[in-house]
Protein backbone atom coordinates (compact mmCIF):
# COMPACT_ATOMS: atom_id res chain seq x y z
CA UNK A 1 0.00 0.00 0.00
CA UNK A 2 2.87 2.48 0.71
CA UNK A 3 4.13 2.04 -2.91
CA UNK A 4 1.13 2.49 -4.46
CA UNK A 5 0.13 5.73 -2.28
CA UNK A 6 2.38 8.38 -3.58
CA UNK A 7 1.56 7.51 -7.38
CA UNK A 8 -1.75 7.95 -6.26
CA UNK A 9 -1.13 11.11 -5.36
CA UNK A 10 1.41 12.06 -8.18
CA UNK A 11 -1.48 10.72 -10.37
CA UNK A 12 -3.98 13.15 -8.90
CA UNK A 13 -1.62 15.91 -8.93
CA UNK A 14 -1.13 15.62 -12.77
CA UNK A 15 -4.82 15.75 -12.96
CA UNK A 16 -5.51 18.66 -11.24
CA UNK A 17 -2.57 20.73 -13.47
CA UNK A 18 -4.29 19.29 -16.54
CA UNK A 19 -7.31 20.66 -15.58
CA UNK A 20 -6.22 24.14 -14.07
CA UNK A 21 -3.97 24.49 -17.09
CA UNK A 22 -6.58 25.97 -19.45
CA UNK A 23 -8.22 27.55 -16.60
CA UNK A 24 -4.84 29.61 -15.30
CA UNK A 25 -4.22 32.26 -18.01
CA UNK A 26 -8.06 33.51 -16.89
CA UNK A 27 -6.59 33.99 -13.35
CA UNK A 28 -5.81 37.72 -12.44
CA UNK A 29 -2.42 38.56 -12.27
CA UNK A 30 -0.99 39.03 -8.78
CA UNK A 31 -0.51 42.50 -8.93
CA UNK A 32 2.50 43.37 -5.89
CA UNK A 33 0.75 46.36 -4.88
CA UNK A 34 4.46 48.17 -3.53
CA UNK A 35 6.41 47.84 -6.25
CA UNK A 36 3.69 49.42 -8.94
CA UNK A 37 2.16 52.96 -9.77
CA UNK A 38 -0.44 54.52 -11.26
CA UNK A 39 0.03 58.04 -11.64
CA UNK A 40 -0.23 60.50 -14.07
CA UNK A 41 1.41 63.98 -15.69
CA UNK A 42 -0.47 67.18 -15.87
CA UNK A 43 1.25 70.29 -17.35
CA UNK A 44 1.30 73.66 -15.18
CA UNK A 45 2.15 76.69 -17.26
CA UNK A 46 4.74 74.24 -19.20
CA UNK A 47 5.69 72.62 -16.09
CA UNK A 48 5.32 68.90 -16.04
CA UNK A 49 3.91 67.78 -12.85
CA UNK A 50 4.02 64.11 -11.69
CA UNK A 51 0.95 62.72 -9.45
CA UNK A 52 -0.10 59.48 -8.41
CA UNK A 53 -2.56 57.57 -6.53
CA UNK A 54 -2.41 55.04 -3.76
CA UNK A 55 -5.09 53.49 -3.47
CA UNK A 56 -6.23 51.53 -6.23
CA UNK A 57 -6.87 47.97 -7.36
CA UNK A 58 -6.23 46.32 -11.02
CA UNK A 59 -7.66 43.34 -12.16
CA UNK A 60 -5.54 42.11 -15.15
CA UNK A 61 -5.86 39.26 -17.12
CA UNK A 62 -2.94 38.75 -19.86
CA UNK A 63 -3.46 35.43 -21.86
CA UNK A 64 -0.23 35.75 -24.21
CA UNK A 65 -1.58 32.78 -26.62
CA UNK A 66 -5.02 33.93 -26.54
CA UNK A 67 -4.42 37.99 -26.12
CA UNK A 68 -8.41 38.50 -26.63
CA UNK A 69 -9.02 36.93 -23.86
CA UNK A 70 -7.06 39.64 -21.43
CA UNK A 71 -9.28 41.81 -19.95
CA UNK A 72 -8.47 44.54 -17.73
CA UNK A 73 -10.43 46.26 -14.82
CA UNK A 74 -8.76 49.11 -12.53
CA UNK A 75 -10.55 50.86 -9.88
CA UNK A 76 -8.92 53.80 -8.35
CA UNK A 77 -9.80 55.31 -5.07
CA UNK A 78 -9.84 59.58 -6.30
CA UNK A 79 -9.45 60.41 -2.63
CA UNK A 80 -5.95 58.88 -2.81
CA UNK A 81 -4.27 61.55 -5.30
CA UNK A 82 -1.22 63.04 -4.33
CA UNK A 83 -0.36 65.73 -6.74
CA UNK A 84 2.86 66.76 -4.54
CA UNK A 85 2.06 69.75 -3.33
CA UNK A 86 -0.68 70.28 -0.02
CA UNK A 87 -2.55 73.12 -1.16
CA UNK A 88 -2.74 71.07 -5.04
CA UNK A 89 -3.80 68.21 -3.18
CA UNK A 90 -6.72 69.77 -0.87
CA UNK A 91 -7.67 71.48 -4.47
CA UNK A 92 -8.03 68.60 -7.05
CA UNK A 93 -10.20 66.79 -4.20
CA UNK A 94 -12.82 69.33 -4.59
CA UNK A 95 -15.92 70.00 -6.37
CA UNK A 96 -13.96 71.89 -9.59
CA UNK A 97 -11.77 68.57 -10.09
CA UNK A 98 -12.32 65.24 -9.01
CA UNK A 99 -15.01 65.76 -6.23
CA UNK A 100 -13.47 63.04 -4.53
CA UNK A 101 -16.80 62.53 -2.09
CA UNK A 102 -19.23 62.07 -4.87
CA UNK A 103 -17.16 60.90 -7.12
CA UNK A 104 -15.08 58.40 -5.20
CA UNK A 105 -13.77 55.85 -7.94
CA UNK A 106 -12.51 56.18 -11.67
CA UNK A 107 -12.86 53.06 -13.31
CA UNK A 108 -11.23 51.41 -16.60
CA UNK A 109 -12.98 48.48 -17.92
CA UNK A 110 -11.80 46.93 -21.02
CA UNK A 111 -13.84 45.86 -23.68
CA UNK A 112 -11.32 44.78 -26.16
CA UNK A 113 -7.64 43.41 -26.01
CA UNK A 114 -5.37 42.78 -28.88
CA UNK A 115 -1.78 42.74 -29.16
CA UNK A 116 0.30 44.54 -32.20
CA UNK A 117 2.55 43.41 -34.93
CA UNK A 118 5.85 44.82 -32.47
CA UNK A 119 4.73 43.04 -29.76
CA UNK A 120 2.59 45.78 -28.01
CA UNK A 121 -0.78 45.51 -26.44
CA UNK A 122 -3.63 47.79 -26.96
CA UNK A 123 -6.50 47.92 -24.47
CA UNK A 124 -9.89 49.38 -25.62
CA UNK A 125 -12.00 50.44 -22.99
CA UNK A 126 -14.43 52.54 -20.97
CA UNK A 127 -12.96 55.46 -18.56
CA UNK A 128 -15.19 56.44 -16.53
CA UNK A 129 -13.62 59.81 -14.64
CA UNK A 130 -16.42 61.82 -12.54
CA UNK A 131 -19.68 60.81 -14.14
CA UNK A 132 -18.29 61.29 -17.15
CA UNK A 133 -17.36 57.61 -19.77
CA UNK A 134 -15.12 58.09 -22.72
CA UNK A 135 -13.94 55.16 -24.39
CA UNK A 136 -9.75 55.19 -24.46
CA UNK A 137 -6.86 53.40 -26.02
CA UNK A 138 -4.26 52.19 -23.84
CA UNK A 139 -1.07 50.80 -25.17
CA UNK A 140 0.90 48.60 -23.67
CA UNK A 141 3.93 46.61 -23.20
CA UNK A 142 4.15 43.54 -20.97
CA UNK A 143 7.52 42.34 -20.03
CA UNK A 144 8.37 38.64 -18.64
CA UNK A 145 11.39 38.58 -16.11
CA UNK A 146 13.27 35.47 -16.32
CA UNK A 147 11.46 33.91 -13.13
CA UNK A 148 8.12 34.57 -15.30
CA UNK A 149 6.96 37.74 -12.89
CA UNK A 150 5.10 40.18 -15.80
CA UNK A 151 5.47 44.46 -15.69
CA UNK A 152 2.71 46.19 -17.59
CA UNK A 153 3.53 49.64 -18.20
CA UNK A 154 1.71 52.36 -20.47
CA UNK A 155 0.36 55.64 -20.66
CA UNK A 156 -2.11 57.23 -22.60
CA UNK A 157 -3.43 61.01 -22.57
CA UNK A 158 -6.75 62.40 -21.62
CA UNK A 159 -8.05 65.94 -21.77
CA UNK A 160 -9.53 67.20 -18.54
CA UNK A 161 -12.43 68.68 -19.83
CA UNK A 162 -13.96 65.61 -20.91
CA UNK A 163 -14.32 64.27 -17.97
CA UNK A 164 -15.37 68.12 -16.06
CA UNK A 165 -12.31 67.88 -14.25
CA UNK A 166 -10.83 71.44 -13.40
CA UNK A 167 -14.00 73.48 -14.83
CA UNK A 168 -15.10 77.06 -12.62
CA UNK A 169 -11.91 79.22 -12.50
CA UNK A 170 -9.53 76.48 -13.70
CA UNK A 171 -11.33 76.14 -16.81
CA UNK A 172 -9.47 78.06 -19.13
CA UNK A 173 -6.14 75.77 -20.48
CA UNK A 174 -3.43 78.29 -19.84
CA UNK A 175 -2.65 77.79 -16.40
CA UNK A 176 -3.06 74.07 -16.49
CA UNK A 177 -3.43 72.17 -19.81
CA UNK A 178 -6.36 70.22 -21.07
CA UNK A 179 -4.14 67.14 -21.54
CA UNK A 180 -2.92 64.81 -18.91
CA UNK A 181 -1.28 61.82 -19.34
CA UNK A 182 -2.19 58.97 -17.33
CA UNK A 183 0.86 56.55 -16.71
CA UNK A 184 0.80 53.26 -14.94
CA UNK A 185 3.70 51.07 -14.47
CA UNK A 186 1.96 47.10 -12.98
CA UNK A 187 4.61 44.39 -11.31
CA UNK A 188 3.11 41.14 -10.85
CA UNK A 189 4.31 38.50 -9.20
CA UNK A 190 4.52 35.16 -10.29
CA UNK B 1 40.07 120.13 -24.73
CA UNK B 2 35.81 120.44 -25.23
CA UNK B 3 34.73 120.27 -22.14
CA UNK B 4 31.51 118.42 -22.96
CA UNK B 5 33.05 115.66 -24.38
CA UNK B 6 35.37 115.11 -21.25
CA UNK B 7 31.69 115.14 -19.11
CA UNK B 8 30.30 113.05 -21.44
CA UNK B 9 33.00 110.25 -21.03
CA UNK B 10 31.82 110.38 -17.31
CA UNK B 11 28.59 108.93 -18.36
CA UNK B 12 27.20 105.77 -18.04
CA UNK B 13 26.68 104.75 -21.69
CA UNK B 14 23.46 104.38 -22.97
CA UNK B 15 23.80 100.23 -22.80
CA UNK B 16 24.89 100.15 -19.15
CA UNK B 17 21.73 102.71 -18.77
CA UNK B 18 19.12 100.89 -20.44
CA UNK B 19 20.73 97.67 -18.56
CA UNK B 20 20.35 99.46 -15.36
CA UNK B 21 16.85 100.89 -15.44
CA UNK B 22 15.68 97.23 -17.46
CA UNK B 23 17.06 95.31 -13.60
CA UNK B 24 15.24 98.30 -11.78
CA UNK B 25 12.14 97.66 -13.21
CA UNK B 26 12.77 94.31 -13.45
CA UNK B 27 13.04 94.16 -9.71
CA UNK B 28 10.52 96.51 -8.69
CA UNK B 29 8.27 93.40 -10.80
CA UNK B 30 9.27 90.59 -9.32
CA UNK B 31 9.70 91.97 -5.68
CA UNK B 32 5.76 93.15 -6.37
CA UNK B 33 4.81 89.44 -7.73
CA UNK B 34 6.68 88.41 -5.12
CA UNK B 35 4.88 89.82 -2.34
CA UNK B 36 1.80 89.47 -3.73
CA UNK B 37 1.52 85.96 -4.77
CA UNK B 38 2.63 84.20 -1.19
CA UNK B 39 -0.38 85.81 0.21
CA UNK B 40 -2.50 84.65 -2.36
CA UNK B 41 -4.95 81.93 -2.35
CA UNK B 42 -4.83 79.19 -4.18
CA UNK B 43 -6.27 80.05 -7.36
CA UNK B 44 -5.25 79.68 -11.27
CA UNK B 45 -4.29 83.41 -10.82
CA UNK B 46 -1.95 82.39 -7.93
CA UNK B 47 0.07 80.26 -10.08
CA UNK B 48 0.21 82.20 -13.20
CA UNK B 49 2.18 84.87 -10.61
CA UNK B 50 4.50 82.49 -9.26
CA UNK B 51 5.30 81.34 -12.83
CA UNK B 52 5.76 85.11 -13.82
CA UNK B 53 7.99 85.73 -10.87
CA UNK B 54 9.90 82.61 -11.85
CA UNK B 55 10.66 83.96 -15.27
CA UNK B 56 11.24 87.60 -14.05
CA UNK B 57 13.84 86.26 -11.46
CA UNK B 58 15.98 83.71 -14.45
CA UNK B 59 15.69 86.76 -16.95
CA UNK B 60 17.60 89.31 -13.96
CA UNK B 61 19.97 86.72 -13.34
CA UNK B 62 20.57 86.30 -17.16
CA UNK B 63 20.65 89.95 -17.57
CA UNK B 64 22.68 90.37 -14.37
CA UNK B 65 25.44 88.76 -16.45
CA UNK B 66 25.37 90.78 -19.34
CA UNK B 67 26.10 93.27 -17.33
CA UNK B 68 28.91 91.87 -15.88
CA UNK B 69 30.38 91.02 -19.29
CA UNK B 70 29.09 94.68 -20.53
CA UNK B 71 31.11 96.19 -17.71
CA UNK B 72 34.21 93.73 -18.22
CA UNK B 73 34.06 95.13 -21.68
CA UNK B 74 33.29 99.15 -21.35
CA UNK B 75 34.94 99.98 -18.05
CA UNK B 76 32.08 101.86 -15.92
CA UNK B 77 33.27 106.02 -15.77
CA UNK B 78 35.33 106.57 -12.71
CA UNK B 79 34.11 108.01 -9.83
CA UNK B 80 34.91 111.86 -9.48
CA UNK B 81 38.35 112.61 -8.54
CA UNK B 82 37.04 114.41 -5.28
CA UNK B 83 34.86 111.00 -4.07
CA UNK B 84 36.24 110.12 -0.62
CA UNK B 85 38.04 106.49 -0.41
CA UNK B 86 35.88 105.39 2.50
CA UNK B 87 32.29 106.23 -0.22
CA UNK B 88 34.72 105.10 -2.98
CA UNK B 89 35.46 101.79 -1.01
CA UNK B 90 31.64 101.98 0.36
CA UNK B 91 30.27 102.06 -3.31
CA UNK B 92 32.40 99.45 -4.83
CA UNK B 93 31.05 97.14 -1.43
CA UNK B 94 27.46 98.17 -2.50
CA UNK B 95 27.54 97.58 -6.40
CA UNK B 96 29.31 94.32 -5.98
CA UNK B 97 27.42 93.13 -3.00
CA UNK B 98 24.63 94.00 -5.54
CA UNK B 99 25.54 91.86 -8.48
CA UNK B 100 26.30 89.06 -6.04
CA UNK B 101 22.38 89.23 -4.57
CA UNK B 102 21.22 89.25 -8.48
CA UNK B 103 23.69 86.17 -9.21
CA UNK B 104 22.36 84.29 -6.08
CA UNK B 105 18.78 84.89 -5.51
CA UNK B 106 17.36 83.55 -8.30
CA UNK B 107 19.54 80.62 -8.01
CA UNK B 108 18.37 80.43 -4.79
CA UNK B 109 14.75 80.62 -6.30
CA UNK B 110 15.04 78.11 -8.94
CA UNK B 111 16.91 75.55 -6.35
CA UNK B 112 13.74 75.80 -4.12
CA UNK B 113 11.17 75.49 -6.48
CA UNK B 114 13.26 72.37 -7.79
CA UNK B 115 12.93 70.94 -4.32
CA UNK B 116 9.60 71.74 -3.65
CA UNK B 117 8.81 69.54 -6.82
CA UNK B 118 8.41 71.98 -9.25
CA UNK B 119 10.46 72.58 -12.18
CA UNK B 120 11.08 76.12 -14.01
CA UNK B 121 10.10 76.01 -17.61
CA UNK B 122 11.40 79.49 -19.09
CA UNK B 123 8.38 81.53 -20.04
CA UNK B 124 6.37 78.07 -20.33
CA UNK B 125 8.87 77.44 -23.31
CA UNK B 126 12.20 76.75 -22.16
CA UNK B 127 12.78 73.42 -19.44
CA UNK B 128 15.93 74.32 -16.90
CA UNK B 129 17.26 71.26 -15.63
CA UNK B 130 16.12 70.20 -11.52
CA UNK B 131 19.49 70.51 -9.66
CA UNK B 132 17.77 69.13 -7.06
CA UNK B 133 15.93 65.72 -6.08
CA UNK B 134 12.39 66.16 -4.21
CA UNK B 135 13.02 67.43 -0.52
CA UNK B 136 10.29 69.14 1.20
CA UNK B 137 12.14 70.07 3.89
CA UNK B 138 15.29 71.14 1.92
CA UNK B 139 12.57 73.54 0.07
CA UNK B 140 11.54 75.24 3.10
CA UNK B 141 14.91 75.73 3.73
CA UNK B 142 15.66 77.79 1.01
CA UNK B 143 12.80 79.20 0.74
CA UNK B 144 13.91 80.99 4.34
CA UNK B 145 16.95 81.56 2.24
CA UNK B 146 15.89 83.41 -0.59
CA UNK B 147 13.55 85.43 1.33
CA UNK B 148 16.97 86.42 3.56
CA UNK B 149 18.67 87.07 0.54
CA UNK B 150 15.78 89.05 -0.54
CA UNK B 151 16.00 91.33 2.79
CA UNK B 152 19.27 92.05 2.13
CA UNK B 153 19.05 93.11 -1.53
CA UNK B 154 16.29 95.03 -0.33
CA UNK B 155 18.52 97.00 2.52
CA UNK B 156 21.47 97.33 -0.09
CA UNK B 157 19.02 98.65 -2.25
CA UNK B 158 17.76 101.03 -0.11
CA UNK B 159 22.09 101.96 0.99
CA UNK B 160 22.08 102.58 -3.29
CA UNK B 161 18.91 104.90 -3.86
CA UNK B 162 19.67 106.69 -0.77
CA UNK B 163 23.08 107.35 -1.52
CA UNK B 164 22.18 108.32 -5.36
CA UNK B 165 19.18 110.73 -3.58
CA UNK B 166 22.42 112.12 -1.18
CA UNK B 167 24.94 113.18 -4.12
CA UNK B 168 21.75 114.59 -5.97
CA UNK B 169 20.26 116.25 -2.98
CA UNK B 170 22.49 116.87 -0.62
CA UNK B 171 26.03 117.01 -2.57
CA UNK B 172 24.76 118.43 -5.25
CA UNK B 173 27.46 117.03 -7.52
CA UNK B 174 25.10 115.61 -10.28
CA UNK B 175 26.22 112.09 -9.88
CA UNK B 176 22.82 110.35 -10.53
CA UNK B 177 22.80 112.36 -13.94
CA UNK B 178 25.56 109.43 -15.01
CA UNK B 179 22.78 106.82 -15.10
CA UNK B 180 20.17 108.78 -16.67
CA UNK B 181 19.73 108.40 -20.43
CA UNK B 182 19.53 112.02 -22.66
CA UNK B 183 21.57 114.35 -20.23
CA UNK B 184 24.67 115.47 -21.69
CA UNK B 185 25.53 117.97 -18.92
CA UNK B 186 27.07 116.67 -15.03
CA UNK B 187 24.87 118.59 -12.67
CA UNK B 188 26.00 121.69 -10.69
CA UNK B 189 29.35 121.97 -12.24
CA UNK B 190 28.26 122.22 -15.83
CA UNK B 191 24.44 123.55 -14.97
Amino acid sequence: MTGILPLARLGAFIVAIAAAAPVAAQKPLAIDHDASRVGFEATQMGVTVEGGFSDWDAELRIDEADPAASTARVVVRTASIDAGHGDTNAEVKRGNWLAVEQFPEAVFESTSVTRRDDGTWLATGALRIRDQTETVEVPFTVDKGADGARRITGSFTIKRATFNVGGGAWGDFDVVANEVRVTFDLHARV
Amino acid sequence: MNSSTSHLSERYGPVAQSLHWLTAAGLVGAFAIGLIMVEMAFSPQQLRMYSWHKWLGVSLWALVLVRLAWRWWRSPPPLPATTAPWQRHAAALTHWGLYALLILIPVSGWLMSSAKGFSTVLYGVFPLPDALARDEALGDRLADLHWVLNKTLLALIALHVAAALKHHFIDRDGLLWRMVPGRRTIGARNP
